[in-house]
């Protein structure tokens, strides 16, 4: 094993949450090292077609998933500089105060450690930095936070028609708050609006990793390292101490990487399995892992797809991946007949002919002439939204070490995961709701997809209780708390928001915490 | 920032391979027009693989839909680019397509006596529609509706998500930065 010189902070994963930490500790002059499992990426290495956008996506190790539902792993997660937020769509609604209080106000899932009050400023402060556009006067839902720093994004015929059909059913919708440049920022770009987000933003006018906070974590001294594979925290003799990381690259060479501080970065899954696969003498169910609980609480949010065909001429090749408006009217967590939790639609999806969220799949049923067809037609008549759902924190959704190992022999990890009767009936309400709201707008047919998921949630859950959770407010692990755990795997409950504004929020609360706190 | 916007390509397909041949790239429509070796399937896998596409999305075999998935097929799962990543197959990818195109020509040999490219129009769209609905009797592979959906998703891919494919749909590509014309 090659041992090398100690640093201050090391830093798995250079997503969301990762770029934070490592800006913010990399400008408090600390020596930060952001090692990553994929390869380094560029800006200019982002090309804009649905088929290349598979390489920002996982696919190696496997991840086995179990359970009724899958959390469609690869597709969530990402390979390479950025992490999964190298290809999110910038989607950045905010947590609601409810959603941090779901046991205290309902007696249902579990408390965050904190009110969205504390959170909130943490949440201006990002906006501010990475430049969210939106229209706080009409997104009526949105809980207390400053004023949008840019004004919405752009509706287009696509989102005009769409609208219709909320409106004719007393429903609201405004612009959808997006972490997407609608004027030039900081030195960015503005978004052209042509819908290659899930390609990845090579303008920078969405705000990904290689946009914002990786450029000024290398400006501030941080060290980025591609290829590197964590697979365990190495802890001091008495066990209450991280002393660093253990890495193979990828010619399979061992090394050692000494720090003061450890931050898991690494996405939902890969946290909990490090962990898992760090146990020792005094940490022999993994680390930090009195409670039990790592890799429980593992959520996704059901989601479900409406497609309509319409007259008009869509212009469903505008805009951004994530839709162009937004309606929180069923966000109460008891607005939805007996089910418990909230929901969300995203209107007006930008379209590619190919893809998983593309144009083809919207019929998967068709094929050859009735397929091309059906193509020519979609191109200009097709609509599109999505429904995201609220899913419950159940303890048997978790994340475990497989029998199986990767090529450098390290245990996989395996995946449990079925949605709950809450969210299995708000996949039904969102189905119907979105149907109606087509018919509603003029759709000449209107159809919903298989239920679906898409973010990924839990598994190392923070909370005030050292018994009930993994890491404290500040998301160090109550056991051993320089290892600070990055990202939305410590959400305690997963709302039905967009997952990656709240895991800078969180991660930026942490990373100035650890700074003013030495 | 040097970056080519909206450059509304006019130039050869952008769904390629690598070539054999000294490392240099060429587009999987290039790669078929040539009849380029393959790296991984075998020539009965080549042949039920082309007609399975050209039954799913018309033109998939001339825009080098075996070619595009034989060299996807060949790499490292994170730079693979065939869908099925997005659905948590599990690598080695060929192992999936293998199996599936094999249980789909037991499952014709059985029905008709033949290989699935051997049969008539009709027949074929009539097992192609018993994978989809999971009717298909006899199959044993990978799970018969997705391995439809893997491969026609691949289908649309050649078909439909290249510049080409844009144009014929009369969609504006309007990239940032265009895919190069290899894989790697």
């Amino acid at each position: 094993m090659i041992n090398h010189d100690k640093v201050d902070a090391v830093i798995v994963g250079s997503g969301a949450a990762g770029s934070v930490y490592a800006a913010v500790f990399a400008e408090a002059k600390k020596d930060v090292l952001v090692l990553e499992k994929g390869p380094a990426r560029k800006l200019t290495d982002l090309y804009s077609s649905q088929i290349w956008a598979r390489r920002l996506k996982w696919g190696a190790p496997h991840v086995h998933e179990e359970g009724k539902d899958s959390i469609w792993f690869n597709f969530n997660a990402g390979h390479g500089y950025g992490g999964a937020a190298i290809h999110h769509y910038g989607v950045w609604p905010r947590y609601h105060p409810e959603d941090m209080k779901e046991f205290s106000l309902y007696g249902k899932a579990i408390d965050w450690p904190y009110e969205y009050e504390a959170l909130r400023p943490y949440y201006d402060k990002v906006q501010e930095d990475v430049g969210v556009s939106g229209d706080a006067k009409q997104e009526i839902w949105r809980p207390d936070g400053a004023p949008y720093p840019l004004p919405p994004v752009l509706v287009s015929n696509h989102g005009k028609v769409l609208s219709k059909g909320f409106s004719e059913l007393g429903m609201h919708t405004a612009p959808m708050p997006m972490a997407i440049l609608t004027e030039p920022y900081k030195g960015r770009q503005a978004c052209i609006w042509d819908g290659w987000c899930d390609a990845g933003c090579p303008t920078g006018a969405l705000a990904n990793p290689l946009a914002v906070y990786l450029p000024r974590a290398t400006v501030a001294g941080a060290k980025m390292q591609a290829d590197s594979h964590v697979y365990r925290v190495r802890t001091n003799s008495k066990g209450d101490r991280a002393i660093g990381v253990e890495y193979f690259d990828s010619q399979g060479q061992a090394h050692f990487q000494p720090a003061d501080t450890v931050v898991l970065a690494a996405f939902t899954v890969e946290n909990s399995r490090i962990l898992l696969n760090s146990s020792n003498e005094k940490h022999v169910e993994g680390l930090g892992n009195s409670s039990g609980l790592v890799g429980k609480y593992l959520m996704s949010h059901p989601s479900i797809s409406i497609f309509g065909m319409f007259d008009e001429e869509m212009q469903n090749y505008l805009g951004a991946t994530g839709g162009q408006l937004l309606n929180q009217d069923r966000f109460e967590k008891t607005a939805n007949g007996g089910a418990f939790g909230s929901r969300q639609w995203e209107v007006g999806l930008a379209l590619k002919p190919n893809d998983i969220l593309g144009i083809a799949m919207s019929r998967p049923e068709l094929y050859g002439a009735k397929l091309d067809k059906f193509m020519h037609e979609g191109a200009r008549g097709l609509g599109s939204m999505v429904g995201v759902c609220e899913e419950q924190p159940i303890l048997e959704n978790r994340i475990e070490l497989s029998l199986e190992k990767d090529k450098f022999g390290v245990p996989l990890a395996k995946t449990i995961h079925s949605v709950g009767p809450d969210g299995r009936q708000l996949w039904q309400f969102a189905a119907k709701e979105g149907v109606d709201i087509f018919k509603a707008a003029g759709a000449k047919s209107a159809w919903h997809s298989p239920p679906g998921g898409q973010h990924l949630m839990g598994g190392t859950i923070m909370g005030n209780d050292a018994s009930k959770s993994v890491t404290n407010r500040y998301a160090q692990l109550h056991d051993i708390p320089n290892v600070v755990i990055g990202g939305p795997s410590v959400f305690p409950t997963s709302s039905s928001v967009n997952s990656t504004f709240t895991a800078h929020a969180v991660a930026l609360m942490s990373a100035e915490y650890l700074v003013a706190n030495g | 920032m040097s970056i080519n916007r909206r450059s509304f390509i006019k130039t050869g397909a952008m769904v390629a391979v690598g070539s054999t041949a000294l490392g240099s790239m060429m587009t999987a429509a290039d790669a078929y027009a040539q009849k380029m070796p393959l790296r991984v399937l075998t020539q009965v896998e080549q042949a039920t693989l082309a007609s399975l596409g050209g039954v799913l999305a018309t033109g998939a075999e001339q825009a080098g839909l075996v070619h595009f998935v034989d060299y996807q097929l060949s790499v490292d799962p994170n730079d693979c680019m065939l869908t099925a990543k997005y659905f948590q197959v599990k690598p080695p990818y060929v192992d999936f397509y293998r199996g599936g195109l094999s249980a789909l020509n037991k499952v014709c040999k059985k029905q008709f006596g033949k290989a699935f490219n051997e049969i008539s129009k009709p027949q074929a769209e009539a097992v192609v529609e018993s994978l989809f609905d999971g009717s298909v009797e006899g199959w044993q592979g990978p799970p018969a509706m997705l391995f439809y959906l893997l491969v026609r998703s691949d289908a649309v891919d050649v078909v439909y998500g290249t510049p080409e494919g844009f144009e014929k749909l009369s969609v504006p590509y309007m990239a940032h930065i265009m895919p190069p014309e290899g894989w790697s």
